[in-house]
Order: C-alpha cells, then sequence, then structure tokens
C-alpha cells in the first residue's frame, strides 16, 4: 500500500460523525468532510475539532468549502504556537525521509502531534508531518528550501 | 456590542458568546487579547450579554502565587459552577491572570503547568461549566508548548483583536506625557506589566 491516503480510514472517520449527525444535510457537500478529515492527518480529535470549527464558520444551515477552508486555517495556525524554530529541520527531515527517526531529539514530535505516526496494511510503520503544519509557511519555506 | 474590537475580533466576540450560550458543559475556552484594559472590557462587556441571556458568569483571578486551580476553586467557586449542585443554574467561569504565572520564574512556571495538565481530568470531575481563559497571546503561545494536555481539551481559542485605531490612540496618549499610572512603577514592575 503507498503511504499516502487510506480510504478505509477515511471512511471509518466520516462515519464516526455520520453516527452523530446527518452529514448530507450539515454539509453542502460530503467531499467538504472527507476533506477535513485528511486535513486532519487522521486524528480524531483534530477531525472533530475541524468540524466544530467549521460549524462555527459556516453563514449558512451548511458548512461550505469556505468554512471548512476557515477552519483548517483557523487550526493550522494554532498549530504555529506549538512549532519551535529549532523543530523546523526536524519536520523537514521527518516528511522527506517519511520516518520518525529514534532519537530524542525527536521524541517530542509525535507527541505535540507535530508529525503523525501510520502503518502500512503489511504493519510497517512510516510518519509524516501533520498536514495542518505543512500549512505552516515556516514549514512550506524550509522544506522547499531544503 | 464590543466597540474596541476589530471587524474580525467583533466576529470572534460574537462567536464566543454563541458558544458559550450554547455550551452547558465543562469546556475550555481560550480568549485571547493583548492590551489587559480591553481585556477586561471585553470581558465584562461578555458578562453583560450572556447574564441577559440568564447565564451567570463567575470570575477568578490568579497570580504569580495563586493558580492552583484544584485548590481555588472549592474555596472560590459558587456551587451552581461545580456539579453536584442541588440547584443548576446555567454559567460560565473566566479566569484572568494565567500571564502572571507563565510570566513568573521558571519555577512557578513549570509548576502552574503541571497543575493544568495533571489537574485536567480533575477539573472535569469538579466543574460543571464552561471555562474562559482570558489571556495574551505570548501566554497562550506558551501554554500550549508547555501545557499540552491541557490544551488538547480546547473547544475554541477566539481571537480578539482590539481596532488599531484605539491602540494608536492609547500610545499616543502615553507618548504626550499625560500621567499615567505606569510613571511611578519601578524598573521591574514596568517590565512585569509589559508582560501582563
Amino acid at each position: 500500500m503507498p503511504l499516502d491516503k487510506n480510504q478505509r480510514g477515511i471512511d471509518l472517520l466520516c462515519e464516526v460523525v455520520g453516527r452523530r449527525i446527518d452529514v448530507e444535510k450539515v454539509f453542502s457537500d460530503e467531499i467538504i468532510l472527507k476533506k477535513l478529515c485528511v486535513e486532519s492527518g487522521g486524528h480524531i480529535r483534530d477531525f472533530l475539532r475541524l468540524v466544530r470549527y467549521a460549524c462555527r464558520y459556516s453563514k449558512g444551515d451548511e458548512i461550505d468549502e469556505n468554512a471548512a477552508n476557515r477552519a483548517i486555517s483557523a487550526l493550522s495556525m494554532e498549530y504555529d504556537y506549538r512549532v519551535k524554530d529549532a523543530d523546523i529541520n526536524k519536520l523537514v527531515k521527518v516528511e522527506k525521509e517519511k520516518r520518525l527517526p529514534s532519537d530524542m531529539e525527536y521524541a517530542h514530535l509525535p507527541y505535540h502531534l507535530l508529525v503523525l505516526e501510520y502503518r502500512t496494511s503489511e504493519g510497517e510503520k512510516w510518519a509524516s508531518v501533520n498536514p495542518l503544519v505543512k500549512r505552516l509557511s515556516k514549514f512550506k519555506e524550509a522544506y522547499n528550501g531544503n | 456590542m464590543a466597540t474596541e474590537l476589530s471587524v474580525k475580533g467583533k466576529n470572534e466576540f460574537e462567536d464566543l458568546s454563541r458558544a458559550l450560550e450554547w455550551s452547558d458543559e465543562f469546556a475550555i475556552y481560550f480568549a485571547v487579547i493583548n492590551p489587559t484594559l480591553i481585556r477586561k472590557q471585553m470581558a465584562d462587556e461578555l458578562k453583560g450579554s450572556l447574564e441577559k441571556a440568564k447565564i451567570k458568569v463567575h470570575s477568578l483571578e490568579l497570580n504569580s502565587s495563586y493558580f492552583d486551580l484544584v485548590s481555588i476553586i472549592p474555596e472560590k467557586v459558587p456551587s451552581y459552577c461545580l456539579r453536584g449542585a442541588e440547584t443548576v443554574i446555567r454559567s460560565v467561569l473566566f479566569i484572568f491572570g494565567a500571564e502572571e504565572a507563565i510570566a513568573a520564574d521558571v519555577d512557578t512556571r513549570r509548576l502552574f503547568f503541571d497543575c493544568l495538565n495533571w489537574q485536567r481530568d480533575k477539573l472535569r470531575e469538579n466543574i460543571a461549566c464552561p471555562l474562559v481563559i482570558w489571556l495574551p497571546e505570548f501566554a497562550l503561545r506558551i501554554l500550549a508548548l508547555e501545557a499540552p494536555d491541557f490544551w488538547a481539551w480546547r473547544s475554541g481559542v477566539y481571537y480578539l483583536e482590539p481596532e488599531p485605531v484605539g491602540t494608536l490612540k492609547d500610545a499616543k496618549e502615553l507618548l504626550m506625557g499625560v500621567t499615567s499610572e505606569y510613571d511611578v512603577l519601578t524598573y521591574q514592575e514596568k517590565i512585569k506589566n509589559l508582560f501582563c
């Protein structure tokens, strides 16, 4: 399985929301819910937080793309607080190598959810920078500059 | 309505007000606003608007030696904010002064963050209403880093940005040599005020 989006995982997370609300009524398009799911990196608390923030930013009766984008942007900015300058190069390394080095200097990255760890269907571990952190300009600049 | 806030700040103020009107359980909200005076003014406005909606507001003031919420709450918070109260009254708890504990010495700061992290579950067990923690952005930034467990439970962060014109007016008055309460402060007190 490629180190990419896991459709079964996305469907399961969307089901978590679907059991609580009528997705067709609340979201103008079901794809928006999937987008929030992908941007959460599969972290359920952040996923539900994104849905909550999207409710907060929606202007009408439905959550539209604009509200979802504002929610993603707001949560991404909250992650900005947790990314120290000293961590930027470590994050770039994790993202390029798709693995978390076994080193104490990197141990706080998954703890602060700056890096998320996954397993392939064969059980192999891999890691990626949280999608909400990837949106930060300080990460993007370092990633593209390195 | 908040008159000293920017358009974005006003929207966030309304969002926070709505969130609190809809929330009748323990939840953690952060209201971020830098100038101390406007922070207090906005808190008063929010209190007024919540009280119109029949929601009682109680305020707690923390400082660098008084920040252990689990010890403070049973003494200082009315029973209607706590679980198991005989009479159910909708309420909200405002908390001020976290920045004082954060701007204190390293040991105090560590202790404050340890309290927040370790007592997170205890707070939820004791408090039946939403908390609004009012603080400046520098304090929020440090709290997000140093108290990750507490931070993870936040229900929302609201940035009540003041109107820049108001901030400029205040600064201008200070620069025009108008006598200020700050004139009598010592250097150390002025530094401390910078963080508040």
